[in-house]
């Protein structure tokens, strides 16, 4: 042991004394947290491993351990639901503008067919 | 995986340390007792599943953050109050500021004169690291008082083992010049220690 070494030792016995003399307050205080903490422990090696490993406690133990996770997935699949469903309807919209758009024109709907097409297959 | 007893043996072993090394850095026993009792409940709710071995690593790292979350705190508060009374408000009733809380008293308790002075002695130690600064106080206390290795304080403070070797060796020097103006010699300090 070094010269440093038997100075920090000397300084550390005289720390340990001062910690015998922690006022009482202070003493049961800290045991009470001690206690609290325990009981945590307790709560969660409960919910960890009920009773059985069964599927449903598992996954509510899950649930609880990744409630923020959760969270963000349930959000996120919220907003691409809302896309999908904005996307439809904007899709089947369009579509009924162009059928809108052929019935009201001045030309009758004939006039879009290609004819030409018919002759070309009957000449193969 | 700990057992429930092994957790509780740990926290029993550790918690008075615990107290007074949070007391040396944020020096307000109140504030000090919330913060291990935070981290006695952060240990148990998120590390429970981890053996028992590596606790008191594990309990100096959340200790440490958790002392630095009060300072974060301490410091938005301190930012709040300046603002708020350079506007004029709420002067002249903050309690938070009340001098009565901070200062010093002398503990002279009627007690032989060897428990005195060892009490004393106890108190120029303990004023002695507060004024450390706050790396080397850590490494101090975890390398020397925790008894933990070089590897376990780096891992820990979240440094390199030569910065805890460095802070340590600083500490102590500091340590042993800060009691030396106060008249204390190595014999002394011996002799304190055989007195317990």
């Amino acid at each position: 042991m070094n010269h440093e070494q038997k100075i920090a030792k000397e300084i550390v016995e005289l720390l340990n004394a001062g910690i015998d003399e922690l006022e009482p307050t202070v003493a049961s205080r800290l045991a009470e947290a001690r206690h609290a903490a325990v009981q945590v422990m307790l709560e969660n090696a409960r919910t960890t491993t009920p009773d059985g490993h069964s599927l449903v406690a598992s996954l509510g133990g899950y649930m609880r351990h990744h409630q923020r996770l959760l969270s963000l997935a349930a959000l996120g699949s919220a907003v691409f639901f809302a896309f999908l469903l904005t996307q439809q309807l904007t899709g089947h919209g369009m579509a009924e503008h162009g059928d809108a758009f052929l019935l009201a024109s001045e030309l009758p709907p004939e006039a879009y067919l290609d004819r030409g097409f018919y002759s070309w297959l009957e000449q193969q | 995986m700990a057992s429930i007893q092994e957790l509780s043996d740990f926290l029993k072993q550790v918690e008075r340390r615990a107290f007074k090394q949070t007391a040396y850095a944020v020096r307000d026993d109140h504030a000090a007792m919330d913060i291990v009792q935070d981290s006695m409940l952060k240990l148990a709710e998120k590390y429970s599943q981890r053996p028992v071995t590596e606790y008191p690593m594990l309990f100096q790292r959340i200790l440490q953050n958790t002392m630095k979350d009060y300072w974060r705190r301490q410091k938005i508060r301190g930012a709040w109050t300046t603002l708020l009374s350079s506007l004029g408000v709420g002067n002249g009733d903050d309690e938070e500021h009340d001098p009565l809380e901070t200062m010093v008293t002398d503990h002279v308790d009627d007690e032989p004169e060897v428990q005195y002075e060892r009490q004393q002695t106890i108190a120029i130690i303990e004023e002695a690291i507060k004024s450390l600064p706050t790396r080397q106080r850590e490494a101090f206390i975890m390398r020397y008082w925790e008894d933990m290795d070089v590897a376990e304080t780096a891992a820990a403070m979240g440094c390199s083992e030569g910065s805890v070797k460095t802070h340590c060796s600083r500490a102590v020097h500091a340590l042993a010049a800060s009691l030396e103006k106060y008249g204390f010699s190595k014999q002394m300090l011996e002799k304190a220690g055989v007195e317990r």
